[in-house]
């Protein structure tokens, strides 16, 4: 079982590396950003290990992990976190479901497309909520902090 | 400063970050952080296809409106515009040396074309092998994954059709992965379809797409939304084609 996370860990490592050298990320902190990628990869997993495809609670609590990680490295690297994001939640990001509503339209399966389109629709939704909830939180935690060393 | 040099900068700044995938709250948060640090009372509106910049300060009100004709996402600019952003807020430096460095990050380089080569076949590889493919799988996906990357290449310099990328591709990879079905025992064409699709499907677009949505932002939202929408209704009739063609008269 180990075995297969490391395997799983190093296979989101690359499949959030690559996209993210697509998209011109900028070098020094590519490592970093494929990190994040095979970080949230591995907690949505480790809930059910024995299935690829993620259910909601699973991609959200993978999301707000790359969430946290992606301000954390933001500070760190003096960077926008929307660097760390993008390629950290391209593991999770239901890009296949929506090819593959469209492809059950176009084959007429009416209800598989229902289907496809409503977890398509749901798991984008949580991982734009999962990140909204963290960048609130840190927004949050850094006015209250300013406020306090102000006094 | 004079206040349409001011105007100036932050429209062009706004009009990069719109061309290079920035969320839109950044795009009109830039702007305006920007135009206050000069003193200016400003209001900008960011939409994915345009923005429109209006300033009021001595010299009355000015207005400026930018159309965004094609875009794609490049983290790296995104990144130094942000870092322009705050030490113009901090140092308040010259127009000349603000309008050089907007020109340096507009034309900052990118990853040479090996690397976008090897990362498209890589994401097919990977992810053939994450939704469930064998190593067979993987190795047909990964040659889908350059073509695609050829067909990114040749589309990235001239702007004709943007959904034609995106036909061609689906196109490409329905016609070739059932050709490495057919000619690679034990291969799965379904699953080399999605693996190399992975490249271009906007999963992360849709995403951006509801974050501007529960930001407010209504109308970026909805328009991200129906972009992605229009981009796998483009790729699925490109695969559905390739796959009729092949199952009518390839075999």
């Amino acid at each position: 079982m180990i075995i297969d996370f490391i395997k799983y860990f190093i296979l989101a490592f690359i499949g959030s590396v690559a996209p993210a050298i697509v998209i011109n990320i900028e070098r020094r902190v590519l490592i970093w950003a494929g990190l994040g990628g095979a970080l949230g990869f591995c907690i949505a997993l480790s809930f059910n290990p024995a299935s690829l495809s993620f259910s909601i609670p699973q991609i959200f609590c993978g999301t707000v992990v790359v969430g946290i990680y992606s301000e954390i490295m933001a500070k760190v690297h003096k960077t926008p976190s929307t660097v760390f994001l993008i390629p950290g939640i391209f593991p999770l990001v239901p890009g296949i479901a929506a090819y593959q509503t469209m492809q059950s339209l176009v084959e007429n399966n009416t209800q598989q497309a229902a289907a496809y389109a409503l977890n398509t629709i749901f798991k984008a939704f949580t991982i734009a909520f999962g990140i909204m909830i963290v960048t609130a939180l840190f927004r949050f935690f850094r006015k209250a902090l300013k406020h306090r060393f102000s006094q | 400063m004079e206040q349409e040099k001011i105007l100036e900068i932050a429209v062009k700044a706004g009009t990069i970050l719109l061309r290079f995938g920035a969320e839109t709250y950044r795009v009109e948060d830039t702007i305006n952080r920007i135009c206050k640090s000069y003193g200016l009372a400003c209001e900008a509106f960011a939409l994915p296809t345009g923005v429109f910049v209006s300033v009021e300060g001595q010299e009355g009100v000015s207005t400026i409106c930018k159309r965004i004709p094609a875009r794609t996402v490049d983290l790296e600019k995104i990144a130094r515009l942000n870092d322009l952003s705050r030490r113009i807020e901090k140092n308040k430096p010259e127009y000349h040396t603000i309008m050089a460095e907007l020109e340096a990050i507009s034309h900052c380089p990118t990853y040479p074309r090996l690397a976008l080569i090897l990362s498209y076949a890589f994401t097919a590889f990977v992810y053939a092998l994450l939704f469930g493919g064998n190593l067979r799988d993987a190795g047909s996906t990964l040659v889908v994954g350059v073509l695609l990357s050829f067909v990114r290449i040749i589309f990235s310099k001239e702007i004709t059709f943007p959904f034609i990328e995106y036909f061609i591709g689906g196109f490409i990879s329905g016609l070739i992965s059932s050709l490495a079905a057919s000619l690679i025992p034990q291969t799965n064409a379904y699953v080399v379809i999605i693996g190399a699709l992975t490249n271009m499907v906007p999963g992360v677009a849709l995403t951006n797409g509801i974050r501007d949505l529960l930001h407010g932002d209504s109308v970026s939202g909805l328009t991200k939304l129906g972009e992605a929408l229009m981009v796998v209704a483009v790729i699925a009739a490109g695969t559905g084609i390739g796959l009729a063609l092949w199952f009518s008269g390839g075999r």
